[in-house]
C-alpha cells in the first residue's frame, strides 16, 4: 500500500472527529465574561431573536454585509445591482422566493424555449448569449464544419417569435440551390440516382472533394491517385443507379485508358491482358495503379 | 566654533531657572471633580517690556523668552530712546531669553512684550480602574438585569398595485458580425438593435420598442430573403395605456408576453386585472394580423384573435401561475382553425415545474389527437447542493411546407435531463443526457456525458469547466470541451473555450477543433463592449482534399444602456 493510501483512513478518522465549525458562540456562563466580540457573518442568536449584526455593521444601517452566496442564489452580474426589495417584496427576508428566472423575468420567447434561461444567457445581460456550436450538439443537429460559421438566422428563419423553431433536418431543405448548381456544373445527382442527403457523400466543410462510400465496394477512390478526382474524369457517363439496392460494379463507363494511355508495353507477358477498360478493372480493382 | 552661536548657547543654558511649580497634590480616589485647579495668581506678573542684553554683528540677545510672551519666529519692534530702531526676528528662544536677527540692535534697546497665553490647564487624571471585585459586582448586575425585547412591528403596507410595475430600460447596441470559411467565403453583417421598455410618454401612457436594422455587406449562399441585403425587423412597437390600476390597453405591434402560445401581431389587446384571494387574475381580449415569419412584414393573410387569462397566486415563497388562450387563427398553410393553449407553472425554492399544451382543430390539417405541441419542464433541488431536472417536448403538428427552406418545425420528440451536485464550494459535478427524434424522417440522436466545474479556480471570480458527450444516432460521434471564465475585476469578463468533436458519419470530417475567446468590458455605467472571436478547423484534409479547412467568426457589440 502506498504511503498516501495508508494515510487516508487516518485522515478520514481525523476529519470525522473534528467538530464542525460553528458560527454560534457558546452561551455565556456565570463564571465567564459575557461575549462581546463581533459576530461572524451568519450569526444566529441561540434564542432565535433578531440579530442585527448578522447583516449590519457598526458603520451604519445601509452598508449591508450579508453573504448572499449562502442562500444558494449567488448574486452575480446584474443581480448585484438591484435593491433587495426588487426580489424580496415582502417586509421580511424569511419568506423564501423562487429561484427560477421566469418567476421574475418575462420571457420574450413566449415560453417556447422552456424555463432554463441560463442555458443560453448569462446574468450580465440577456443580450449576451452563451449558446454556441458546442451547446448545439445537444440537439438533433450538431453544428460542424461551415454550419458552425453561419448566423443562426440562416437556418432558423423564423424571426417572428425568436423561438428558434427546429428547422428541417433534410439537407436539401437548405441546399436545394447547391444541388441544382452541382447538377449543372458537375454531375446531375438526380439522374445518377443519388440521395438528396448530401451528408452521405459530402462533408459539412465543403462539397468538393466528396466521398462515395458505395464506390469503395467496387473500386477504391478514397486513397491513392484516384482520390480527389471528379466522377466524369473517369466515367464517360454516370448511369442511374439505385443506391438502395446492391451496387452493380460493372458499369462499362470507366475510361481508364484516357488517363493511363498505352499501357501495353508495361503489361508484356501478362496473361489475359487486353487494351480494354474493363480488363484494367479486373486486376486493379483494389490496388492503386502503379 | 563660531563665537556668536556658542555665546547664544551659553547664554541660554545659563539662564536662571525659575522655581519649579509645586507638584499637584497626590490624587485621591475622590473623583476628578474634587481635584483642586491651579490658581491663576501663581503665574508671574507680566513684564510689559524687554530689552537687548547683548549684541554681536548679526544677532541681538534679549532678556525675555517664551514665558514672557515671545515665540520663535516672532518679530519684535525695537525702540531706542523712544524712537523705532528696526525689527528683529526671534530665531532661538529659551523660557526667559531669546536671540533675534534683523535690525542693527544696540544694548539697551527695548521692545514691547505682549502678555503670554494662559498656560493650559493641567491634565485631569482619571481615577484608577476599579478592582476586580467591583467589576465582578457590576457584571453580575448587568447579567442579571432583564432587558425587555422590543418586537419589530411591520407597518401594514398598502396592497401591491395590480398593474405590473413598468421598469424603464433603454438599450442600443451596435453590432458587427463576420463569418469566414476557407474554402468558402466571407459573410459580414452590421446591425443596430434598439430596445426600449416602459418609456413613459405620460403618467399613463408607455412605449415599448424592440427592433433591429441590419445590413449584409457580403453574404454567402443566403437561405432566407436572399435578395435583400438590408432588413428591418420590428418585434415590438407597442403603446400601452394604463388609465387605472385594473385596466391596460395596448396597440401597435404587440408582443403579448403573457398570452401563452400567441405570437406577435399588429393589432390591439386589452386586459382587466382584479384581486382574487392571495393573487390576481387578468383576463383580456386580443386581435390583429400576424406578420410574415421570416421578414416580419405586414400582411393581411395571417390573422389571430381571441381571449386569454392569467391567474397568479403567490404565497410563502410559492408562485403558481396558470395561463390560457383561446383563439381563432388563419394562416395560408393551415387555413382557419381554433387553437387553445394552457399552461401551469409552479415556482418554489425547491422546485420549478412547468407544463404547457397547445391544441388545435379545424383548418386544413391537425395533429394526432389535436395536440399541436406539449412540453414539460422540471427542476428539483432536494438539497442545497443538488439540482436535478429535465424536460420533455413534443411537436405533433406537421406544417405543410409550401416553400423551402422550411420555416416551420415538423413533428418531433425531444427530452433531456441533467443532474448537478456541489460537494464543495470549489467543485461541481454534473451530467447530462438527451434524446431528439424527428418523427417524420425518424432521424434520432442520443447523447450523454459528464461535466465537471471548478468554481473559484484558479482564483476568485474565475471558473474552469470541462465536459464530454458520447453521441449516437443518425449523426454519431463524441465531443469534449474545456472552458475558462474569469472576471479579474468587476468591469471585465473573459472567456476561453477549447472544443473538440469527432464524427463517425461517412461524408463528414473525422475530427474538428475550435477555440473561442470572448470578453465583455463595462466601459462605464452606460457603455459595454463585447468581443467574441471563434476559430475552428478540421484536423485532417478529409476525403483526399489538399488543404485543411478552417473557419473564423468574429462578433463585436457596443451596447449603451440606460
Amino acid at each position: 500500500m502506498s504511503p498516501v493510501l495508508a494515510l487516508l483512513p487516518l485522515a478520514a478518522s481525523l476529519a470525522a472527529a473534528a467538530p464542525e465549525p460553528t458560527a454560534v458562540p457558546p452561551p455565556a456562563r456565570a463564571d465567564r465574561p459575557a461575549d462581546l466580540s463581533v459576530r461572524p457573518p451568519g450569526f444566529v442568536h441561540p434564542q432565535g431573536d433578531t440579530d442585527c449584526a448578522a447583516c449590519h455593521t457598526a458603520d451604519g444601517w445601509l452598508p449591508v454585509a450579508f453573504n448572499h452566496d449562502r442562500t444558494g442564489f449567488p448574486l452575480v452580474g446584474r443581480h448585484r445591482e438591484v435593491t433587495c426589495k426588487a426580489c424580496h417584496r415582502t417586509s421580511t427576508f424569511a419568506d423564501a422566493i423562487p429561484r427560477a428566472c421566469s418567476a421574475c423575468h418575462r420571457d420574450p420567447h413566449l415560453g417556447r424555449l422552456g424555463q432554463r434561461c441560463g442555458d443560453c444567457h448569462d446574468p450580465t445581460t440577456f443580450a449576451s448569449q452563451t449558446f454556441g456550436p458546442e451547446a448545439h450538439r445537444r440537439t438533433n443537429f450538431p453544428l460542424t464544419g461551415r454550419h458552425a460559421l453561419l448566423a443562426c438566422e440562416e437556418c432558423h428563419g423564423d424571426r417572428r417569435d425568436r423561438g428558434f423553431n427546429r428547422p428541417t433536418l433534410r439537407c436539401v431543405g437548405c441546399h436545394e440551390a447547391d444541388l441544382a448548381r452541382a447538377s449543372g456544373a458537375a454531375l446531375d445527382h438526380g439522374a445518377a440516382g443519388f440521395s438528396t442527403e448530401c451528408r452521405v457523400c459530402h462533408s459539412t466543410w465543403r462539397f468538393y472533394p466528396a466521398s462515395f462510400p458505395a464506390h469503395q465496394v467496387c473500386f477504391d477512390i478514397r486513397r491513392g491517385s484516384h482520390a480527389n478526382i471528379r466522377c466524369l474524369t473517369c466515367h464517360t457517363t454516370i448511369p442511374a443507379v439505385d443506391l438502395s439496392q446492391t451496387f452493380t460494379c460493372n458499369t462499362d463507363t470507366a475510361n481508364c485508358l484516357r488517363c493511363h494511355g498505352n499501357v501495353a508495353p508495361r503489361h508484356a507477358g501478362v496473361a489475359g491482358f487486353a487494351m480494354v477498360n474493363r480488363k484494367c478493372y479486373e486486376c486493379h480493382r483494389f490496388a492503386p495503379a502503379p | 566654533m563660531p563665537i556668536a552661536p556658542a555665546l547664544a548657547a551659553l547664554l541660554l543654558a545659563a539662564a536662571p531657572a525659575r522655581p519649579a511649580k509645586p507638584a499637584p497634590p497626590a490624587a485621591e480616589d475622590t473623583g476628578p471633580s474634587e481635584r483642586p485647579e491651579a490658581s491663576p495668581s501663581a503665574r508671574p506678573a507680566h513684564r510689559g517690556t524687554g530689552s537687548v542684553a547683548y549684541v554681536t554683528a548679526g544677532r541681538a540677545y534679549l532678556d525675555a523668552g517664551s514665558e514672557d510672551g515671545l515665540a520663535a519666529g516672532a518679530t519684535v519692534e525695537l525702540r531706542r530712546k523712544g524712537e523705532p530702531a528696526g525689527r528683529c526676528t526671534v530665531t532661538d528662544i529659551a523660557p526667559h531669553h531669546a536671540v533675534c536677527t534683523g535690525a542693527r540692535a544696540r544694548v539697551g534697546d527695548t521692545f514691547a512684550l505682549e502678555a503670554p497665553p494662559p498656560p493650559p490647564p493641567p491634565p485631569r487624571l482619571l481615577p484608577p480602574p476599579p478592582g476586580e471585585d467591583v467589576l465582578a459586582r457590576r457584571r453580575s448586575v448587568v447579567q442579571s438585569a432583564e432587558v425587555p425585547q422590543v418586537a419589530f412591528q411591520a407597518q401594514a403596507s398598502a396592497p401591491a398595485p395590480l398593474a405590473e410595475p413598468r421598469t424603464r430600460a433603454i438599450d442600443i447596441s451596435l453590432g458587427s458580425q463576420t463569418w469566414e470559411a476557407s474554402p468558402g467565403g466571407t459573410s459580414n453583417r452590421e446591425s443596430v438593435d434598439i430596445l426600449a421598455r416602459g418609456v413613459p410618454l405620460s403618467s399613463w401612457l408607455f412605449l415599448d420598442l424592440d427592433a433591429r436594422a441590419e445590413h449584409w455587406f457580403s453574404r454567402q449562399n443566403p437561405r432566407f430573403l436572399p435578395k435583400d441585403t438590408t432588413h428591418l425587423y420590428l418585434w415590438q412597437a407597442e403603446l400601452t395605456a394604463i388609465p387605472s390600476d385594473s385596466l391596460s390597453v395596448s396597440a401597435g405591434r404587440v408582443l403579448p408576453w403573457g398570452i401563452p402560445g400567441a405570437t406577435i401581431f399588429d393589432g390591439a389587446m386589452a386586459g382587466w386585472r382584479r384581486r382574487a384571494g392571495d393573487g390576481q387574475v387578468e383576463t383580456g381580449i386580443f386581435a390583429g394580423t400576424v406578420p410574415q415569419p421570416d421578414s416580419l412584414a405586414l400582411t393581411a393573410t395571417r390573422e389571430t384573435g381571441g381571449v386569454y387569462w392569467i391567474v397568479d397566486r403567490q404565497a410563502a415563497g410559492t408562485v403558481l401561475r396558470t395561463e390560457g388562450r383561446l383563439a381563432a387563427v388563419r394562416t395560408p398553410e393551415l387555413g382557419t382553425r381554433g387553437e387553445a393553449t394552457l399552461t401551469g407553472r409552479l415556482f418554489e425554492r425547491a422546485a420549478d415545474l412547468s407544463l404547457e399544451a397547445s391544441l388545435g382543430a379545424g383548418g386544413k390539417t391537425h395533429a394526432p389527437g389535436f395536440l399541436d405541441a406539449a412540453r414539460f419542464d422540471a427542476t428539483v433541488r432536494p438539497a442545497p447542493a443538488v439540482s436535478l431536472g429535465g424536460s420533455l417536448r413534443y411537436a405533433g403538428l406537421d406544417w405543410p411546407q409550401p416553400f423551402d427552406p422550411a420555416a416551420f418545425p415538423g413533428r418531433s420528440r425531444e427530452g433531456d435531463a441533467f443532474a448537478s451536485w456541489e460537494p464543495r464550494s470549489w467543485l461541481r459535478l454534473g451530467g447530462t443526457a438527451g434524446l431528439a427524434e424527428d418523427i417524420t424522417s425518424r432521424a434520432t440522436r442520443r447523447w450523454f456525458g459528464p461535466e465537471v466545474g471548478l468554481p473559484a479556480l484558479p482564483f476568485a471570480h474565475s471558473a474552469i469547466t470541462a465536459g464530454y458527450l458520447e453521441e449516437s444516432g443518425w449523426i454519431a460521434g463524441r465531443s469534449a470541451y474545456g472552458q475558462f471564465t474569469a472576471a479579474p475585476w468587476k468591469p471585465l469578463s473573459l472567456l476561453a473555450r477549447l472544443a473538440w468533436s469527432h464524427e463517425q458519419t461517412s461524408g463528414a470530417f473525422g475530427d474538428e477543433a475550435s477555440l473561442t475567446l470572448g470578453s465583455r468590458a463595462e466601459l462605464n455605467q452606460f457603455l459595454a463592449l463585447r468581443l467574441t472571436l471563434s476559430g475552428s478547423t478540421g484536423l485532417t484534409t478529409g476525403n483526399g482534399g489538399r488543404s485543411v479547412p478552417t473557419g473564423l467568426s468574429a462578433f463585436a457589440t457596443l451596447q449603451a444602456g440606460y
